[in-house]
């Protein structure tokens, strides 16, 4: 496992086994942060990729995946911890139950108080503590891919509390102490820039900008997740999806929807892009109606480079 | 190779990216890791680790490719394209310069005195290039700003080459000797050689220096006399500010009485009472949600200073939902809705033509009232923009009272000297009295001060 890490090459060839098509730049992303232990920080649109490759490092590692899903409003009792206060209170109502019988035999109140410290704890240790996924990432005996998804959408206060996971990769519980990883897990941060991150967050993190593929790779993505697809509708369509990303789009179509598109045209049993069938799939690809009527517009231009003069003649 | 990555960290953060002593480590790190054989996975790896966004690292790579490739390609084409053009010629010519050198005594203790141009006699181009670096470790490259300097810089670096002996042997040469002619030849050879290196030196050195000179030259300048052709540059600093200064400005939670029960701490309060949860403790995060509005003179006398202010309020409401903007001259307007449909560029030129004109404060004062009164709450702030010149009209001083006693604070901005506040038709020292902060703003760097002040209130 740590082998294949420990290559470029090889790096590619296993997340290509598990269906992931990775660039240069992404395989040399994954090999920094294995050699130097540190985050990696995942910018990019939407759709190219950011969360997968999370998931497939998961698979390859073949470590417990955690991931943790940012929104406004997120705070360390659902990131960090939380003590089960349930019990707790249990835990209490029985304490004075037994108090009798465990104080039972002690001279006066000294005596009773001295007794009550060689008990220990209890109330406070780890038994009662309930861990969210931070703590459950940093205490997972095997090592753990924690997945911290959009982190642009949780408060500013909450990319603080993160600093000292991903630096240290510990956590400090001011009823325990300091609770360190025995295996630091691999973290991914992905974002999708609706704000600036910190600096102090950022440099901690490896910088991962992923943009959308080029076309020759995002063929290569196509083929390897639908096997079945004729390659010239592979190229058909990419090329498609390129020229459509050319355009002035409130939402260019990302890779997933290229491969949703791709899908849903191999469901169909066409084998080669005509204009009806573009105009009838567009919804698999675009998502706003403007958008649809501004492709619709333009689909002459877009189809021309990619299609045969013969589909053409079909129109 | 560590100093030559040190080197290349130095050369990015001067264009501009933030490069902490801790991220310089972290890259050596990295350097180690990747290796040095593979160019293309070294540049990577620098880019990921030194740069923060994608600009960061369009701006590393470049440094990259301008650092390290540069110098390769220079060894290529000092190897390849002279040698196959002028290679046949000048291997004899070279044979015939040494010779030429070494018939005349003196021209011959210059070329002992010198490896340098023992090398350039040679065609020994490693050795060339360790001479001319050993020579331009001795100058303060540093400190090479201007491209004024590179004169000086060239002839200091000869001097380190030793070239005076060839100056001082030249002079005692006879006219006709062929020494003479040959030394002249490796003079000339040896100039170029060292303009290059120091243009060299400079394009690394300075550019960054440049950007980061015109940057605080801008932020120094007055608004009005910034020049058509920095008004992009400026564009970006007011970007930035404002991108900065939204950073600081987020809610925060409070206690309030209602809102979700927070059971950790309720339950802590009830340990004392046995367990029984008898001191509820409720949680909620308050939304104060701060709003500006900001009202500008687009008047002739202002419309300099307006046009910045307009271009900073255009980035701030977007980033900054909450702004309202308001122009006015002799008649006011709100404008935040032609700031949201238009570029920059463009709002701002429709807004100078829809109310540029004489300025009548009291008038505008009432409009703003009718337009924007009721909407005003102990949450907002309200930025005037202008030089309070009324044009000796009514001032309507108490709607500027009955506004400031609706709003949380009143800013006004003064592109006036704060010693002309008061003279002629100027009603400022009047307006001054209810406003919570006054201030004289004709530079970016006022501006900055003050909308950093702004925003530290407004938490």
């Amino acid at each position: 496992m740590s082998d294949t890490l420990s290559n470029i090459d090889s790096i590619i060839s296993a997340f290509a086994e598990h269906g992931y098509i990775c660039s240069d730049k992404i395989a040399t992303a994954v090999f920094l942060a294995n050699a130097l232990q540190k985050p990696i920080l995942i910018e990019g649109p939407p759709g190219v990729g950011k969360t997968e490759l999370a998931n497939t490092m998961a698979l390859i590692t073949e470590q417990e995946l955690i991931r943790l899903q940012c929104y406004e409003g997120l705070d360390e009792a659902k990131a960090l911890y939380e003590w089960k206060y349930g019990k707790q209170l249990l835990y209490t109502q029985i304490l004075k139950e037994k108090l009798g019988d465990l104080l039972k035999g002690t001279q006066g109140l000294d005596g009773a108080v001295e007794r009550l410290h060689s008990f220990g704890d209890v109330f406070y240790s780890e038994s009662f503590i309930e861990p969210r996924p931070l703590l459950k990432a940093l205490s997972s005996p095997a090592g753990a891919v924690l997945l911290i998804d959009e982190i642009d959408k949780a408060d500013q206060e909450f990319e603080s509390l993160l600093l000292e996971v991903l630096g240290h990769y510990q956590i400090s519980i001011p009823e325990l102490g300091t609770i360190k990883a025995k295996v630091p897990p691999r973290v991914f941060l992905t974002s999708n820039n609706t704000r600036d991150l910190s600096d102090a967050l950022k440099r901690r993190c490896l910088h991962l900008y992923i943009p959308y593929p080029d076309e020759r790779l995002e063929q290569k993505i196509i083929a390897s997740r639908l096997p079945e697809i004729d390659p010239e509708l592979n190229r058909q369509l990419v090329g498609f999806v390129h020229g459509l990303r050319a355009l002035d789009l409130k939402k260019a179509p990302a890779i997933s929807e290229t491969i949703d598109w791709a899908r849903s045209l191999v469901l169909l049993k066409a084998n080669q892009l005509d204009r009806q069938l573009v105009r009838d799939t567009l919804n698999v690809l675009l998502k706003f109606e403007n958008d649809i009527e501004a492709a619709t517009e333009k689909l002459g231009d877009l189809l021309k480079p990619s299609v045969s003069g013969t589909s053409r003649a079909l129109n | 190779m560590q100093e030559e990555l040190l080197q290349f960290m130095h050369l990015a953060r001067q264009q501009g990216v933030r490069i902490s002593p801790a991220e310089s480590m972290d890259a050596l790190q990295a350097a180690q890791a990747v290796g040095l054989d593979s160019p293309s996975l070294l540049r990577e790896s620098m880019a990921m680790t030194l740069a923060k966004t994608v600009e960061e690292e369009a701006i590393c790579k470049a440094c990259f490719d301008q650092f390290f490739l540069q110098q390769n390609n220079d060894n290529q084409t000092q190897n390849s394209s002279p040698s196959e053009i002028e290679t046949q010629a000048s291997i004899s010519d070279q044979q015939q310069l040494a010779e030429a050198l070494v018939s005349d005594e003196k021209t011959q203790e210059v070329l002992n005195q010198s490896d340098f141009i023992k090398a350039l006699l040679n065609q020994d181009q490693a050795e060339l290039e360790a001479q001319m670096a050993e020579a331009l470790g001795t100058l303060p490259l540093k400190q090479l700003s201007f491209f004024t300097q590179k004169g000086l810089f060239t002839r200091r670096l000869l001097d380190a080459l030793g070239e005076a002996p060839i100056r001082q042997t030249l002079a005692d040469l006879a006219e006709d000797n062929p020494a003479r002619q040959a030394l002249k030849d490796v003079q000339r050879a040896m100039q170029a050689q060292a303009k290059q290196a120091i243009e060299r030196a400079f394009e690394l050195n300075a550019a960054g220096q440049h950007d980061q000179l015109m940057a605080e030259l801008l932020r120094k300048t007055k608004l009005s006399a910034v020049e058509r052709r920095h008004a992009d540059r400026l564009q970006s600093l007011i970007q930035k500010l404002a991108r900065k200064l939204t950073q600081k400005h987020r809610k925060r939670p409070k206690q309030t009485r209602r809102g979700q029960l927070h059971m950790i701490k309720t339950l802590r309060r009830g340990i004392v009472n046995d367990g029984v949860m008898f001191d509820t403790f409720w949680r909620r995060t308050e939304k104060r949600k701060p709003q500006i509005m900001a009202v500008c003179d687009v008047s002739g006398s202002v419309s300099a200073y307006a046009k910045f202010l307009l271009m900073l309020l255009y980035y701030l409401q977007d980033v900054l939902p909450r702004t309202r903007s308001f122009a006015f001259a002799h008649d006011l307007g709100e404008i935040t809705a032609l700031f949201q449909q238009n570029p920059v560029e463009k709002a701002i030129e429709i807004a100078n033509w829809r109310y540029g004109g004489a300025t009548d404060y009291g008038s505008s004062l009432d409009k703003f009232w009718d337009i924007a009164g009721q909407d005003i709450t102990k949450q907002t702030t309200i930025i005037v923009l202008g030089d309070a010149r009324n044009n000796y009209g009514d001032h309507r001083f108490e709607r500027l009272l009955e506004i400031s006693e609706r709003c949380r604070r009143i800013i006004w901005l003064n592109p006036e000297g704060k010693h002309q506040w008061g003279s002629g038709d100027s009603e400022m020292l009047r307006y001054q009295r209810v406003c919570h902060i006054a201030h004289e703003c004709n530079t970016l760097g006022q501006l900055e001060t003050i909308v950093d002040e702004l925003m530290t209130l407004t938490r």
